[in-house]
């Protein structure tokens, strides 16, 4: 029996919280604006998917209008799609994210076409495994890139976090034939502190780097009604070490194979210490990762900090801060 | 008083960074303006001072001996200046466990201390009172 798809209609959207502040949307303060408009496809029910970090889980007792700590308020698609117009000198980029629901794929490309009616912003789908078909589909409506979000650092944490609905190899076809079709502009999501050692991630960051696939690296964050809501987050210092490692990897100055790892943490990150501290010393492996354009303010942390994830070039305390927690000699 | 869609109350004074203290006897209550939490959106936390806590009154250059806490919403913080000198007495420890009553109550159930003054009088010629508050925030 085919499923009801009644609910798929892209009428309305939901917008993320800063992104609806930038189009004049709603009033609100922001501390540093979004330079990606986030948009998320609007469904009644819940999502198919049963992943135990998020609010729209299936079995989840959050908010339906929350993705991790933001608040994604309901609005007329029309009307996102006017403002954009109006309002996009902002942004950089805009990403459409997909819940998983019957007809899913149709809502997204029915909110990618207007959104590329509107303004000349480079799109990105995030969204389910999706099939050949539908990426090809993604393509012939010019969305730009395609994000398969894989979260775990490896098959167990997946099958404890994901696995309800989902595979570690489905997600990992489903990112070699996103590779096909969209070629390097591929991106996935990878959470620091799901239950994974340092090393376990920094291998999988050096997998996905060898294969072209952007990673965007973020910090768990529990949220009130989901099975994780007590679970705390990363302890800063190591998602430091982690950010660490995976500028290295993916700007080719390191490799996980010439680190070392003692107890899964990393203890080297197998480049002089000189070259080390430079890189620290930029700022620029502790800011927001993934997407081109994407900054994601506040979306792991709160404002007052520990920002896990900066959304802005770093200030010179910042990296006297970070420098001294990872004790590195600059 | 009103002004458009934020409400100036009367009876009260204002800072410039959308602080109020209202008189009380010998002490004064303060909080934040409805314009200060229409700005902010929906406030998820307040960070308050603790009892006994000297603090300044809000002046140029700003220090940090003017602050009495935070208030946070999911993207932006924003400092709590003492509109006048004192000690804080007393907090409203209910916005701990509700902070958003300080969006639909910011002049009533939303007020955050209690501050015993150390020189009221002088300093509330500082301040300004709710018709000029009303004209600065229209400038805004």
């Amino acid at each position: 029996m085919e499923e009801s798809n009644q609910n798929n209609s892209a009428t309305s959207v939901r917008v993320a919280f800063g992104t609806g502040v930038v189009l004049g949307l709603w009033h609100g303060q922001l501390l540093e604006s979004p330079t990606t408009a986030h948009l998320l496809t609007y469904y009644e029910g819940r999502c198919r998917g049963n992943c135990r970090f998020c609010p729209q889980a299936r079995e989840s007792a959050a908010d339906l209008k929350m993705l991790s700590r933001v608040a994604w308020p309901k609005f007329e698609l029309e009307k996102v799609a006017v403002a954009l117009n109006g309002n996009s000198n902002g942004f950089q980029r805009v990403c459409v994210q997909a819940v998983n629901f019957p007809g899913s794929m149709d809502a997204v490309c029915e909110i990618v076409s207007r959104v590329k009616d509107s303004c000349k912003l480079p799109v990105t789908v995030a969204c389910p495994p999706p099939s050949i078909d539908d990426l090809n589909r993604l393509v012939d409506i010019g969305v730009e890139r395609v994000g398969v979000a894989l979260d775990a650092a490896n098959e167990e944490i997946f099958a404890k976090v994901k696995g309800d609905f989902y595979s570690w190899a489905g997600h990992l076809k489903a990112l070699e034939d996103a590779k096909t079709v969209f070629g390097d502009k591929v991106s996935t999501h990878l959470i620091v502190g799901l239950g994974e050692h340092e090393e376990d991630m920094v291998r999988i960051i050096q997998k996905l780097h060898d294969q072209a696939i952007t990673i965007g690296l973020f910090a768990f964050t529990p949220v009130q009604g989901t099975p994780l809501s007590r679970q705390s987050t990363p302890e800063v210092v190591s998602y430091r070490r982690i950010q660490l490692a995976r500028f290295l990897i993916v700007n080719n100055l390191g490799n996980a194979n010439r680190m070392v790892f003692e107890e899964g943490r990393i203890k080297n990150f197998g480049i002089g210490e000189e070259e080390l501290a430079k890189v620290a010393e930029s700022g620029e492996p502790f800011i927001t990762s993934g997407c081109p354009g994407c900054n994601r303010p506040f979306y792991n942390e709160s404002p007052r900090g520990p920002i896990y994830n900066y959304p802005r070039k770093l200030k010179r305390n910042d990296i006297e801060e970070i420098t001294a927690a990872l004790s590195l000699n600059t | 008083m009103g002004v458009s869609e934020y409400e100036v109350r009367d009876g009260i004074y204002y800072t410039r960074e959308h602080d109020w203290i209202k008189v009380e006897g010998e002490l004064a209550r303060v909080g934040i303006t409805d314009y200060a939490q229409n700005k902010l959106g929906d406030v998820v936390y307040i960070e308050l001072p603790a009892v006994g806590k000297t603090i300044k009154q809000v002046l140029e250059p700003k220090s940090r001996d003017m602050e009495i806490g935070a208030v946070e919403s999911v993207k932006a913080v924003s400092t709590i200046y003492s509109p006048v000198s004192g000690t804080i007495k007393e907090l409203n420890t209910t916005l701990q466990e509700r902070p958003e009553i300080i969006n639909s109550s910011p002049y009533d159930e939303g007020w955050i201390c209690i501050i015993t003054p150390t020189n009221l009088q002088e300093e509330l010629k500082n301040l300004i009172g709710p018709g000029e508050y009303s004209e600065y925030i229209k400038t805004l």
